[in-house]
């Protein structure tokens, strides 16, 4: 999931091996720690843009991201991962710092801010899916993001990145064929 | 995404298992069934088609509890400088005495008493000692069962709070919130079941171990709610989105995920996680208003000294899990105390400081608590649960000072309401308080004992992992303490 994120806009940092890195974790995350902050790095950006497995585990501070899409107990071994569906993934999908931050490189990396609408809509969902956007979508993505940029406190820049968070939240992302 | 696409739907284990024991277990399953057993065991998240994963579920028997507040005295309040009355030991502080400890300092067979620092009166009709630490929760003696010869299996902080908040000393095992969430679901569906809410100085030590879901789902893991600003992680959108934003996000993501669906009507996941989306958009709401005290009257803030400064943090979160309660949360654990040292009950340097600064905290709220769930005819229902992971020892750690070190042989807790008798106290210690006497308990009994109230059978709630049906008391039948249970 995480993965798939940053490859489709395309930060995703592919070298293997090497130390593992430190998620960005918030302050409330790390509040219920005996020591908040102990024992959690810093790692630069293109660090964290490498691939999930090589984010550090350290076993009393799961990122929460991983944890709500099933990432095992570190204590156990793990006969079967599960894969539940629960709220708890849907709000750090559409609210996190995480998917909000790459959802504006997302729409970066297809130049969203300086084509029509619905040269958006092809774009994100080419690099989302990799197949041509249907009419219905380009419909759809349009009103949205007209709707989005004429509301107040939403300039269209932060409206095409709200487009692209909906993009990467459709079960087609999640669920391949 | 429930299903397991793997060993034809089952574990290995599961598979070898199923295999060996198949006809025999079969046939034991069907008989044990008929009498209602496994009811909610056999809910094994492999096989079900979604619904919700906390949709409540039928309890084994009738409960006589529908919610638990566990307030967790964390680092380990001393017993005998609390409720577990030591006539004895007065004037015979200093004296060096032989008797056996074991805590952080290791194995010792003699010290220097520290006699109790505080003065024991007997309160309610049941005419129950208390010392002055706890004036306020000495009013409803006659509601508590004292339980003051618990055992545990280690003196330590770290195994000793999972061994209390999971049943063993290893980490990796679910949580007893998550055992309940799982055998009985959430009432309400817009709130997880199982809450903690955390000491403003910190988490205790192990942090999310301690309300770690194991080898269960996360679905079940206890979920951090903060008495200030949006309750739980990514809950609330970025502050700088207008408010209706969210709401136009979700139905363009549903439109785009309901057009995807119909050519895949038979995939239940994809419309399971439509309704997901739903929740979550629910829970948006709901969360922030459980937290929001703002339609409390002055006189419940005041009762639970939330308007003074002492008592305000523990107060509001007393009151919130009055709230939560209300609710349907099936399991909220707060705790007293975090982080390391005098930032919790674990007075090593100074007995009395140490004490005086957590008792002060949280004995009003506590009674509090007690006081408005009978006043509002919750407490029948609910069980609070009072207590650390282990209790302090009758002599002094060092050669100077009043400090405690760990005592894991004997220690008290409280419980009162969901069907708990009051006015009583089981149990003993020696008389030093050195270890437990009558009655020994073990945290496996407090355990057995709250799942019972809970309408579970402590003994056939189980969870298949690791080629063994896994329970929170352990694989050896524990009775619970049937001596306290109205």
């Amino acid at each position: 999931m995480r993965d798939s994120i940053l490859a489709v806009n395309g930060s995703l940092n592919p070298s293997v091996y090497g130390p593992s890195f430190y998620e960005k974790l918030s302050a409330e995350v790390l509040a219920g720690q005996s020591r908040p902050g102990q024992g959690w790095g810093d790692s630069p950006e293109e660090q964290r843009n490498r691939r999930s497995i090589y984010i550090h585990v350290k076993r009393s501070l799961l990122t929460p991201l991983l944890t709500a899409f099933d990432f095992p107990d570190p204590d156990l071994t793990c006969e079967a991962r599960f894969a539940t569906l629960q709220p708890g993934q849907a709000l750090s999908l559409l609210n996190s710092d995480f998917i909000h931050a790459q959802a504006a490189k997302f729409a970066k990396s297809i130049d969203a801010a300086s084509v029509e609408n619905d040269e958006v809509v092809r774009r994100a969902i080419k690099a989302a899916y990799a197949r041509p956007a249907t009419e219905a979508e380009i419909a759809d993505g349009d009103v949205l993001i007209k709707k989005l940029a004429s509301t107040d406190g939403i300039t269209r820049e932060r409206a095409v990145s709200l487009y692209c968070l909906t993009v990467m939240n459709w079960n087609e992302f999640l669920f391949v064929d | 995404m429930t299903k397991r696409d793997n060993f034809c739907g089952r574990t290995r284990r599961e598979f070898l298992w199923q295999t060996g024991g198949g006809f025999g277990a079969a046939a034991m399953a069907s008989m044990l069934g008929a009498d209602g057993f496994f009811n909610s065991a056999a809910a094994s998240e492999s096989d079900t088609p979604f619904i919700n994963p906390l949709a409540a579920k039928p309890p084994h028997f009738a409960p006589k509890a529908k919610s638990v507040i566990f307030l967790f005295m964390y680092g380990g309040p001393s017993h005998i400088d609390t409720f577990d009355y030591k006539p004895n030991m007065i004037g015979m502080d200093g004296k060096t005495v032989d008797v056996k400890t074991f805590g952080r300092g290791g194995h010792k067979s003699g010290g220097r008493i520290v006699e109790p620092r505080w003065k024991f009166k007997q309160h309610g009709e049941c005419g129950k000692w208390v010392s002055s630490l706890f004036p306020n929760v000495a009013n409803h003696v006659d509601d508590i069962a004292f339980l003051h010869s618990m055992t545990a299996d280690s003196p330590i902080h770290g195994s000793a709070m999972l061994m209390m908040n999971s049943g063993r000393i290893l980490s990796g095992n679910p949580a007893m919130g998550s055992w309940l969430t799982y055998g009985l679901g959430s009432v309400n569906e817009n709130l997880p079941g199982f809450v903690v809410m955390l000491d403003p100085s910190g988490g205790p030590i192990s942090g999310a171990k301690n309300w770690s879901s194991g080898y269960m789902p996360a679905t079940y893991q206890g979920n951090v709610f903060r008495a200030e600003g949006a309750p739980i992680l990514d809950l609330a959108p970025p502050s700088d989105l207008p408010e209706g934003v969210q709401r136009q996000l979700i139905d363009s993501i549903q439109k785009a995920n309901n057009r995807h669906l119909i050519t895949r009507e038979s995939n239940s996941d994809l419309s399971s996680r439509i309704a997901s989306y739903e929740l979550a958009y629910k829970m948006q709401s709901a969360a922030p208003e459980a937290v929001d005290l703002s339609s409390e009257d002055e006189k419940t803030i005041a009762m639970y000294g939330a308007d003074q400064d002492k008592t305000r943090d523990f107060g509001k979160r007393c009151i919130i899990a009055r709230r939560l309660v209300e609710r349907g949360v099936r399991f909220i654990q707060l705790y007293s105390g975090g982080a390391h040292n005098d930032h919790n009950w674990d007075a090593h340097g100074n007995l009395e400081d140490n004490h005086n600064k957590h008792a002060g905290a949280t004995d009003k709220p506590v009674a509090a608590l007690l006081a408005d769930l009978k006043q509002r005819g919750m407490l029948d229902e609910t069980l609070v649960v009072w207590g650390g992971e282990f209790g302090r020892q009758p002599t002094a750690e060092y050669a100077e000072g009043s400090g405690r070190d760990h005592n894991a042989y004997g220690f008290t807790m409280f419980m009162a309401g969901g069907g708990i008798k009051g006015g009583i106290s089981h149990g003993t210690t020696d008389e030093l308080g050195a270890q437990a006497a009558e009655n020994p308990l073990h945290v496996k009994n407090l355990h057995a004992t709250i799942l019972h109230q809970m309408g579970l059978d402590p003994n056939h709630l189980s969870y298949f992992y690791s080629g063994l049906e896994q329970k929170l008391v352990g694989v050896e039948h524990v009775e619970p303490i049937h001596e306290i249970i109205a």
